[in-house]
């Protein structure tokens, strides 16, 4: 409970969360929890499950199923955003990638390019080559390159999933909240996603959601745990 | 070997019972196949009873095909049978319809399914379902009330009988269609592509166009096939607005438009019209009406050829960058969400001012003597007689149409070869847009007189079943189709075959649809007046319940509705035509419920989280 | 079962040359000969809807014995005074039912393939009639009339139209007269709405306008529509200006708003229906095969009787007694 005071203090703090809390009514299902995402860093999200996590992840970017809601302050590049009503423009700040790997109809470049395009005016070059970039940083460039126009529904769950990733990437946003990325996948998959989520390290502001603590391990340089009952304390790691 | 061994005591029986890995599998399912093409076959059968009688009618006598499409004049007693000026106008009421109500029908479709909180959704979209229900006289009725004089305030002329008023009446008649089935096919798409798509940051416009339109597209174009086949079919409401007026051509550009605010005709309501009564059973006049209902079922065939073209994948050459303008985004979504609201408004406000007029006109229903006494002559006493017949036609018809509708629009959906489903696709809405008086006709030809059933509730309903079956078969297939591709790459990747697939897969997630499609093709046929006639129903002192299938006769709503509303002068008939379509419009509302129940309970509350 | 039934049997009537064929209910014998060589096609329609048909007749055999009441049929313009006719019946132990399909023609025709044993029609047999069903014996009771009127808006015979002569009539109908000023009204537009062919009203106008002749096709007039049913068509004139249509006189009643126009100065009233001297009337019949017996005749009677003839007026049309008979 000593974070209260570092949250806005810390500019290199991308995301401070205080006194996050998720409630049905008057009921709290999770929460309250406090933490942050030093700029750079990438946290582990961990707990048992039910204890809430994608509900967080969620909760941080307003995607709450219909009739739950937010309550506590969230701050966001020094910006206080919660709890007033959700904006579609915070989204592409801080995107969640969600558990599943979802991939939309249409090419692989579709898919890569299914945020850009509506967020950004820029030239076709100009987008190829973010898209490139975003691709690259994900690791499935090498994989795609010369089938970029080959339906996206062709891609192996692992590489959907790594899809899913350079989609977020392309964006430039300031931090990625991943849900379990790899919880959906075969073990051969999950190396290919983990090596992903480890070269983001430094140079992205990463949430991992994980309930495998030998993965945050891995990927991790600082670990915040959700308990079941209604407390979340910062273990550094 | 080694089982034996181990185990020589035990019969033999038990090694038989207990399968190989790959023999038995439990529950091949090969029924599937058997039930699935009797409703493709029963699709066919209509068509080709249809086709038939009318081939059997045009070759009764010489039709002079060039006359029937190009010439305008039609004028039996003089022997000139020229079928363009209705061509004409089936085609410009049609297109009128679909340019008003298709807009307004997926903006509205997508508002409920988008962007309404689910406690408001849900019972607006059973109100708007509802509206599909109400019998098509009663749309006419309030045509006749309201659009008429719109039409004649808006064009200046006199009486507002016109093409335009056709279009507008046939717009909002199927509109409500294309609501509730474009609502189910949004309904079909996994809440994962919303939150994906949300979770880019993506406004709910660009998420609607990006993430959930291209899923839903298929069953929402099959709503508007619907819509149209419906438009194409229609007869009583549009005859009671169109003007009936034979020969009418605009004869320049400029003249087109103000054609549009005159009296016209089209192949429906021409051969809905007294005139295939008046013609005999063979002889030019009647080959050249059979020729006009040829015309139709090509015209319908020919509309959904158009409708359907392009479902096959686009092929696009080379990775191009596709580009959306990202330019006031804000603004641009705040702008699309008002007017999809606003296309919500319609719908809603055209269901309380039917409500309205209904409850207005119709006193006579809110009395629950109405609903328990038989009626008393032409026009005193309650209708329990009419409404019991009308649940005997519909509980029948439904019977019969659910499975061969579902099977059908299995297939439909199924077939790999998209050439196949397209063909059957066409066939079928062919057979929903037939006008209901040539089924009638058929039915009376070939049920009542050649089978000698004589006049029989089980021909009425029998009758009805082409009317409902391609609802229920392109519903079903619009979903077969919005199918996330996993769930079907999951099924046949657990070994599953194809029939299996359908049983376990195909059937559990497309029956909400199926249900929809049914309560709407029920809608439809309970509104339906004309085949009862010819078939079912008479207008006094049928018994309440029949005792057998050969003349047996009951008394349904649609017809009593249409005998008191046209010929009776007597006031206490036009309040018990009323009071009988409000009792009508509250027994599908209570089947509708009914089903919408069961419908939620299996859909569940959509929620985002996985 | 009552006594007066026909016996069990359905009727297979031959469409082309409108004969009927008997056929039992449990052997289908002579269906097949029916089917010539120039029929086959569908006939072989027909064989698979028969097998169908005998497996159903099978199952209902049983239950057949329900064909127990008078059929009567036909014209809209009747059926109400028919309905409630048999209503009053129902308590006297008659079983009668009511249908109205394809109008006066449509009852004719069926009484004609003795599908029904009373047709109601609003317009006296024809000749075609006669000659289409050589076999029968129709004999026609009319129960009352109706008066048809050529009905204009109070607007327009208030602006001066008091009376029209036949080939004003003609012209009004046939659009050559577009203004009403032209036959000494107002200056508005003339919009026709005439009933749709086969309608008892509208064969009144014809054989008023054009004696036996053929009337000519419709105007190429964009102030023309065709309507159907009584109530349709005074709902039409009602809303619409300078309007006119032939309606029954009946159906006015109580409706300021609408005025039907004298004929060569002959108003349709009652006296003038009655002597005959209004032109355009038209007699309301039940029709039947042969003289009416047991029950048909019981029902006839009723209606001709002076509680039953009570039921014209309540439904918009003259008693015998008005007409003079």
């Amino acid at each position: 409970m000593d974070n209260v005071k570092t949250g806005n203090a810390h500019p290199q703090n991308v995301i401070a969360v205080r006194d996050l809390r998720v409630l049905d009514g008057k009921k709290t299902l999770v929460g309250p929890v406090t933490f942050e995402l030093p700029a750079g860093s990438t946290t582990g999200l961990c707990g048992p499950s039910g204890a809430g996590k994608s509900t967080v992840l969620r909760a941080l970017v307003d995607l709450l199923p219909h009739g739950l809601r937010r309550d506590g302050e969230v701050d966001v590049q020094g910006r206080t955003i919660c709890c007033g009503k959700g904006d579609a423009s915070l989204r592409s700040t801080v995107v969640l990638v969600p558990q599943t790997p979802v991939v939309f109809g249409g090419s692989i470049m579709d898919n890569a390019l299914f945020g850009l395009r509506h967020l950004v005016r820029a030239s076709r070059t100009e987008m190829r080559d973010r898209m490139e970039k975003a691709l690259r940083e994900s690791g499935l460039w090498n994989e795609v390159r010369d089938r970029l126009d080959t339906p996206a529904q062709s891609l192996s769950n692992g590489q959907r999933q790594r899809l899913c990733l350079a989609r977020a990437l392309a964006l430039e946003p300031a931090a990625l909240l991943l849900d379990e990325p790899t919880s959906a996948l075969d073990e051969r998959s999950r190396d290919t996603v983990e090596e992903s989520v480890a070269a983001l390290r430094g140079n992205r502001t990463v949430l991992l959601v994980s309930h495998d603590p030998g993965q945050v391990e891995r990927l991790c340089d600082r670990t915040v745990r959700l308990e079941l009952p209604e407390t979340a304390s910062l273990v550094p790691a | 070997m080694s089982l034996t061994l181990e185990r020589p005591a035990k019969a033999p029986g038990t090694t038989a019972t207990r399968p190989p890995e790959k023999g038995g599998r439990p529950g091949r399912a090969r029924w599937v196949w058997g039930w699935a093409y009797s409703g493709v076959l029963s699709v066919a059968l209509a068509l080709v009873v249809l086709v038939g009688y009318l081939a059997d009618g045009i070759a009764s006598g010489t039709v002079d095909w060039g006359a029937l499409l190009t010439d305008s004049v039609w004028s039996p007693g003089n022997l000139a049978f020229g079928g363009l000026a209705m061509i004409y106008g089936s085609a410009v009421v049609c297109v009128l319809a679909l340019v008003l109500a298709v807009p307004v029908g997926w903006a509205a479709a997508i508002a409920l399914s988008e962007y309404l909180p689910p406690r408001l959704a849900k019972p607006l979209r059973l109100s708007i379902e509802l509206l599909a229900a109400v019998p098509s006289i009663v749309y006419g009725l309030i045509g006749i009330m309201v659009i008429r004089p719109f039409v004649a305030g808006l064009g200046d002329v006199p009486g507002g009988d016109s093409i335009l008023a056709a279009g507008i009446v046939l717009a909002v008649m199927i509109m409500p269609t294309i609501v509730a089935v474009s609502v189910d096919a949004l309904a079909a798409v996994p809440g994962r592509y919303r939150e994906a798509a949300y979770s880019l940051g993506l406004t709910r416009r660009e998420v609607v166009r990006s993430a959930v339109l291209p899923q839903a597209r298929s069953g929402m174009r099959a709503g508007v096939l619907l819509g149209l086949a419906r438009a194409l079919g229609e007869a009583i409401a549009v005859f009671m607005v169109i003007g009936r007026a034979d020969g009418r051509l605009p004869e320049s550009f400029g003249d087109f438009f103000s054609s549009l605010v005159r009296p016209g005709q089209t192949l429906t309501t021409k051969l809905a019209g007294p005139e295939p009564m008046l013609a005999g059973t063979s002889g030019p006049y009647f080959a050249a009406l059979c020729g006009l209902g040829i015309i139709l079922l090509a015209l319908v065939a020919a509309a959904t050829v158009w409708g359907t073209r392009g479902t096959s994948a686009r092929v696009r050459r080379g990775p191009r960058v596709r580009r959306t303008s990202a330019w006031m985004r804000g603004p641009k979504d705040r702008l699309t969400t008002a007017v999809r609201y606003g296309a919500l408004l319609l719908p809603t406000a055209l269901l309380l001012g039917m409500l309205g007029i209904l409850l207005a006109r119709g006193g006579a229903a809110l009395n629950p003597a109405f609903w328990f006494t038989p009626s008393a002559g032409a026009a005193d006493g309650g209708i329990r007689d009419q409404i019991v017949g009308t649940l005997l036609l519909l509980a029948t018809t439904a019977l019969i149409a659910l499975p061969l509708g579902y099977g059908a629009g299995i297939v439909i959906g199924t077939r790999a070869s998209a050439k196949t489903s397209r063909i059957l696709e066409t066939l079928t809405v062919a057979v929903g847009g037939t006008p209901t008086i040539l089924l009638g006709l058929a039915g009376y030809v070939l049920l009542c007189t050649t089978m000698g059933w004589g006049r029989s509730w089980l021909a009425g309903a029998v009758v009805l079943v082409p009317v409902v079956v391609p609802v229920v078969a392109l519903t079903t297939a619009g979903r077969v189709r919005g199918m996330p591709g996993e769930l079907t790459e999951s099924a046949l990747a657990l070994g599953l075959t194809r029939s299996q697939y359908i049983r376990s897969v195909v059937i559990p997630y497309t029956w909400p649809a199926t249900l929809t499609g049914l309560l709407l093709g029920l809608a439809r046929a309970a509104g339906e007046t004309a085949p009862l006639i010819f078939t079912a129903t008479v207008f006094f002192g049928a018994p309440a319940l029949p005792t057998g299938i050969v003349n047996a006769p009951v008394q349904a709503l649609p017809t009593h509705i249409f005998t008191l509303s046209q010929d009776s002068g007597a006031p206490e008939a036009i309040a018990q035509a009323w009071g009988s379509a409000l009792v009508l419009v509250l027994i599908t509302a209570g089947l509708l419920t009914l089903a919408v129940f069961l419908r939620n309970r299996f859909e569940g509350a959509r929620r985002w989280t996985t | 079962m009552s006594e007066q039934l026909p016996p069990v049997s359905f009727f297979l009537p031959h469409h082309r040359k409108g004969t009927a064929m008997s056929v039992t209910s449990t052997t289908f014998r002579s269906t097949v000969p029916a089917f010539t060589s120039r029929r086959m096609r569908q006939g072989a329609a027909a064989s698979a809807g028969l097998v169908l048909a005998a497996v159903l007749t099978g199952c209902a055999g049983a239950a057949k014995a329900d064909t127990g009441a008078l059929q009567a049929s036909g014209s809209t313009t009747v059926a109400p005074v028919a309905s409630d006719a048999a209503e009053a019946l129902k308590s006297k132990g008659l079983n009668i039912t009511v249908a109205t399909q394809g109008g006066s023609a449509g009852g004719i025709s069926q009484l004609g393939t003795g599908q029904i044993e009373i047709a109601l029609s609003s317009k006296p047999l024809s000749d075609k009639d006669s000659k289409a069903y050589p076999d029968a014996d129709f004999v026609t009771t009319q129960i009352g009339a109706d008066a048809v009127g050529v009905i204009i808006t109070k607007e327009v015979a208030d602006g001066g139209v008091k009376s029209l002569s036949k080939a004003q009539v003609q012209g009004l109908f046939e659009g050559k007269i577009t203004n009403w000023k032209e036959v000494g009204g107002p200056d508005l537009q003339v919009f026709v709405y005439d009933k749709e062919p086969g309608r008892g009203t509208r064969e009144v106008l014809d054989k008023f306008v054009y004696g036996k002749g053929e009337p000519p096709a419709p105007p190429q007039s964009a102030n023309y529509a065709v309507v159907g049913g009584n109530t349709e068509t005074r709902n039409k004139l009602k809303s619409t200006r300078g309007s006119i249509a032939p309606l029954s006189t009946g159906f006015i009643d109580g409706h300021p708003d609408l005025v039907a126009v004298p004929l060569d100065g002959i108003a349709p009233s009652l006296e003038n229906v009655a002597s005959g001297k209004y032109p355009m009337t038209r007699p309301l019949y039940m029709i039947t095969n042969g003289q009416p017996k047991g029950a048909a005749k019981q029902y006839i009677d009723y209606i001709l009787s002076a509680e039953g003839q009570k039921l014209l007026p309540k439904h918009g049309y003259l008693t015998r007694q008005q007409m003079g008979l």
